[in-house]
């Protein structure tokens, strides 16, 4: 399919389109060709409109640089926040991080700097046109709209606020990236009392542990002359051990390798993906580490300090779903599939028929959804629009964004196979817009709370009749 | 998505099983796509792809579920045993711990499948030849110890990925044969036959319409 990415940029002042160098940005000539449109329309748009500020101009049909091509002197310098936390990683392919950034084909709500800090990659895309630049700037507007009214009026009188029907359009639309992570707390709040004092301790219970095993690790790499990296008898501790912490070892460069905060091993991203998950397993030994939290940790570490992500990270897990869903605990991950069945015949019985027919089972799909609660699988950005209204809603909204992304693709899905199903769902495709995907999750309107409780009351008592029943294979 | 429209002769049913980290997923991509990825993500619950080959002129098509390693997993994993003629444990060579797991996976298949499976023991990572923790010889040995084929392979450098496969599949033709698949092939019927089997869920008591191929 053909992915709908394209490079944005962002002028800041001293920094007109007349100043670009097709070095700076990667572009081939013939790339600028195309460009020079899209700064001629961009230039239009800006006599037109002096509201916003900085504009924006849109080459779309651009590549980025090579995904290869990490440039190494990319500090932003207008960004200290960012600079002090990471520098050395930015824009892939910029010379000017301040003032490039990637897109998707709509997606606004991801700031310059976040992208940046995302060191985002963006492949080819489609044709700029004016009709995309007044969109790129009418969202721009929005969002600045909608950060003012986050800021100024919900936020700071949050207790008044929170069940106001504003929040919750709000969310629907998007949080603005810049101050995503401060909502998602707020919405999420913090029954657990997480504190930053807390973290700590936790962070050095798990480092203690974790010395204690490099001790081991190095005792055995000296006594044994051969052993490279990761390789020999240090290696084979660590993987005999079944450990939680070889698991999480493993998993690191696995979560967002697309990411080159989480891919590069140097990077601070990587040391506080560790160290939120690792405080878990000392917070949560019961639950301990499973594969996918990895995936929860490292977008929450994208909006949010290690403290904070810590803090929503457990809060999370405490939802039962997810709970059950990590610990793989039998009925009751049956149960929650049960419930997604129950709501799928309701809302989208064509698509309930197709899977019963042809033994599309929800395990298949609903398994990864919830897991990794919708990362890897979708945009970046669609993935946060998702969880916005997952810290609005918390486990119903996943079920109902279950039914939404089912419903979006309805219409494919009853035309494919066994086969192209089971390969669709688990590798949705990537050029969902986000807009279009929240649109296509409001109109379910089947999934309640009540409802949920209701059908989970339901299957625990035919599981708990039929296991009794038939134990036999 | 590799030919997935193409008509065929067989439907196989393969999963993939072995320690987590071990290159389930690039040794899948390897066969069906050619391709390889440095910067793999980590497998949660399961994967699906589907690859067809020739084997005595007859086209077989390999439906292959690709598992997640870690051992919590297990509890939603091993219903995908179920209705599979083939399976393939891998290991890395570099990783002795995943070699010792080998046996409990052997374990696992066989209280959970519930065909006479074609299991090949693959040591994955040949290329990592100066970090080998596992010889060849100790691979081959184990497998003959317990009736398996044996094979090393590299999804990296593409080596073996194909071999392994052919045989698995071919070995799986030579014993079924006699039992083409009947039906549409818009259907599954392995994983029909994975409804049939799982009792426990409710959901699926009554969906036992179609019988299975094998």
């Amino acid at each position: 399919m053909a992915a709908a990415d394209g490079i944005s940029l962002r002028m800041a002042d001293g920094f007109g389109p007349g100043e670009l160098q097709k070095s700076d940005l990667g572009l081939s000539t013939e790339m600028l060709d195309l460009s020079t449109s899209a700064l001629d329309i961009s230039r239009l748009a800006l006599e037109e409109s002096e509201v916003l500020s900085p504009s924006t101009i849109t080459f779309s049909n651009c590549r980025s640089a090579s995904e290869d091509e990490v440039p190494s002197e990319c500090a932003s310098e207008d960004d200290k926040e960012f600079s002090e936390h990471n520098s050395g990683y930015s824009a892939v392919g910029c010379n000017e991080p301040g003032k490039l950034k990637t897109r998707r084909k709509s997606s606004k709500t991801l700031s310059t700097k976040f992208m940046r800090k995302l060191g985002m990659k963006s492949s080819s895309s489609s044709l700029a046109t004016a009709c995309g630049v007044d969109d790129e700037k009418y969202k721009e507007h929005l969002e600045d709209q909608h950060t003012e009214i986050w800021t100024k009026e919900l936020l700071p009188n949050w207790s008044r606020k929170q069940s106001c029907s504003k929040v919750r359009s709000l969310c629907f639309k998007g949080i603005p990236s810049q101050i995503r992570g401060q909502v998602w707390c707020s919405l999420l709040g913090n029954k657990l009392n997480i504190t930053a004092d807390l973290f700590q301790v936790l962070c050095e219970q798990a480092e203690k542990s974790r010395e204690a095993y490099e001790e081991e690790k190095e005792h055995i790499e000296n006594a044994d002359g051969d052993v490279g990296g990761f390789g020999g008898k240090a290696e084979e501790l660590l993987l005999k051990a079944i450990s939680t912490h070889k698991m999480i070892l493993l998993d690191l460069p696995r979560t967002y390798p697309e990411l080159e905060i989480f891919r590069n091993e140097n990077s601070p991203y990587r040391q506080h993906l560790l160290e939120v998950l690792e405080a878990f397993v000392c917070f949560r030994p019961e639950v301990g580490y499973s594969q996918g939290m990895s995936f929860l940790a490292a977008l929450l570490l994208l909006y949010m300090e290690p403290a904070d992500a810590f803090m929503v990270f457990t809060n999370i897990l405490t939802s039962s779903c997810f709970v059950n869903f990590y610990r793989m605990k039998m009925p009751e991950v049956k149960m929650y599939m049960y419930a997604h069945e129950k709501f799928l015949k309701e809302e989208l019985p064509y698509l309930y028929s197709h899977f019963k027919k042809l033994g599309i089972h929800p395990e298949m799909y609903m398994v990864k959804w919830i897991m990794c609660l919708f990362c890897q699988l979708l945009p970046l950005e669609c993935t946060c629009r998702i969880w916005d209204f997952f810290f609005l809603d918390g486990d119903v909204a996943i079920f109902r964004t279950g039914l939404g992304i089912l419903k979006l693709l309805e219409k494919d899905l009853l035309k494919m196979s066994f086969e192209q199903i089971a390969y669709q769902l688990s590798h949705l495709p990537s050029d969902i817009d986000e807009d279009e995907l929240m649109r296509s999750v409001r109109s379910v309107q089947v999934v309640t709370n009540r409802r949920l409780k209701d059908l989970l009351k339901e299957a625990s008592s035919v599981y708990r009749k039929q296991g009794s029943k038939n134990e036999n294979p | 998505m590799a030919r997935i429209d193409d008509g065929y002769d067989y439907l196989y049913k393969i999963v993939l099983v072995g320690d987590s980290g071990v290159g389930k997923s690039n040794l899948l991509t390897r066969f069906t796509k050619n391709e390889f990825n440095y910067d793999s993500r980590t497998t949660i619950g399961v994967e699906f792809a589907t690859s067809i080959i020739k084997v005595e002129e007859k086209a077989i098509k390999a439906q292959i579920w690709d598992t997640a390693g870690q051992e919590r997993y297990r509890a939603i994993t091993k219903a995908y045993y179920r209705g599979a003629f083939g399976a393939l444990i891998l290991y890395d060579i570099s990783k002795k711990a995943t070699f010792e797991s080998v046996e409990r996976w052997l374990k696992e298949l066989k209280e959970n499948s519930d065909n006479d499976m074609v299991i090949m023991l693959v040591g994955n990572k040949s290329d990592l030849t100066n970090q080998r923790q596992v010889r060849t010889d100790e691979g081959k040995a184990f497998a003959s110890a317990h009736g398996l084929n044996f094979i090393e392979t590299s999804a990296l450098d593409a080596s073996n990925v194909n071999e392994a496969f052919t045989e698995i599949l071919t070995e799986i033709y030579n014993q079924k044969r006699a039992k083409p698949v009947v039906g549409d092939k818009e259907q599954a019927p392995d994983v029909e036959k994975v409804q049939n089997i799982r009792i426990t869920d409710p959901a699926k008591e009554h969906s036992k319409k179609k019988s299975c191929s094998c």
